[in-house]
């Protein structure tokens, strides 16, 4: 029996005539020997192509190794820029976060003087708040005698009004 | 008229000189030596434009181009070459079906079969194409990659 595989070799490129394709599948489909070309011949395509793409890139990059320098001082300072970014990303988060916390402390300055300080009463709802002359360390240790006392973890501003108001 | 050629060479520079550069890379293997193949291919094609008749592609006359100034530059590096690698061959044939991988009975292969095998597994150019940089007829390049095929499914495992 006549073997196809000169016909496979050029199937395999794509380069066989439509006209043979019928005539190499009839003959593919009875002979196990052909099929066998076939399979063996798409390995090879695969495994040479891998060949010429891994010795391309060898080829390739023997240049990098003169400029590699150069290519090591890009990566570095890109990764540098990128690091700058982020460092300046996040300095301006942490400012931000700053100016809130001394918006708080405004607010909690902004308090009146009790006679009462250290007992602390929780009132419902907070109320205006009325200026009083005040010394601050008192004021600070209310605050913090407070602050110490709240069961949950998270202290509000509300909280701190609520204080403040509290212990009028 | 100039400004024309000159434009279209610029065209023809940013769709092919990649395929130029891979082609002198396989041929000369030798980064700096490709990158310098293209610039004179390039030169080179600027100056016999006009005599250029359209009768293949583009392309493949570039690479036709490629080729020559190839071959003709490693003239004198292969003949230095071809005495340190005469001795190769024979220490190969002793052990011939030994185990020889694929990858060295690739590296192993004539210079004319490395070509032909080149165009088409890595550059992937039709048989015409083909025919055309290697000045040959078709039904030769479907015969030479026959051969080589049937040659090397042996070492395939």
């Amino acid at each position: 029996m006549k073997h196809y595989d000169f016909e496979i070799s050029l199937f395999v490129d794509g380069e066989l005539a439509e006209e043979d394709k019928e005539k190499l599948f009839a003959h593919m489909a009875a002979c196990k020997e052909c099929r066998n070309t076939f399979e063996e011949y798409l390995r090879l395509k695969e495994k040479s192509k891998d060949f010429f793409i891994q010795k391309m890139d060898k080829l390739k990059n023997k240049d990098a190794g003169k400029n590699k320098f150069y290519k090591i001082s890009f990566y570095a300072s890109a990764a540098a820029a990128v690091i700058l970014i982020m460092l300046l990303a996040g300095g301006k988060e942490r400012t931000a976060y700053i100016a809130k916390t001394e918006v708080k402390y405004d607010t909690v300055y902004v308090s009146e003087k009790s006679e009462s300080a250290g007992q602390i009463k929780k009132l419902p709802a907070p109320q205006a708040v009325k200026k009083k002359e005040t010394s601050k360390q008192d004021e600070d240790s209310k605050i913090i005698e407070y602050v110490m006392s709240l069961p949950s973890e998270k202290i509000t501003e509300a909280d701190l009004v609520k204080q403040e108001n509290g212990s009028m | 008229m100039i400004f024309e050629k000159k434009r279209s060479a610029k065209e023809l520079f940013q769709t092919y000189s990649g395929d130029v550069f891979n082609y002198s890379l396989s041929i000369l293997k030798d980064y700096d030596d490709a990158k310098d193949a293209v610039q004179e291919v390039f030169i080179r094609f600027i100056k016999s434009e006009e005599t250029f008749r359209g009768e293949c592609s583009y392309k493949t006359w570039l690479l036709t181009i490629t080729r020559n100034y190839c071959y003709r530059k490693s003239e004198g590096k292969s003949n230095q070459l071809q005495k340190i690698d005469g001795a190769l061959p024979n220490a190969y044939e002793m052990n011939i079906d030994s185990s020889i991988s694929l990858n060295d009975a690739l590296a192993e292969l004539s210079k004319d079969e490395y070509e032909i095998f080149y165009l088409r597994e890595y550059a992937g150019y039709s048989y015409l194409e083909i025919a055309e940089i290697l000045k040959i007829s078709v039904d030769n390049v479907k015969v030479k990659l026959y051969r080589v095929r049937q040659r090397l499914r042996k070492y395939l495992k």
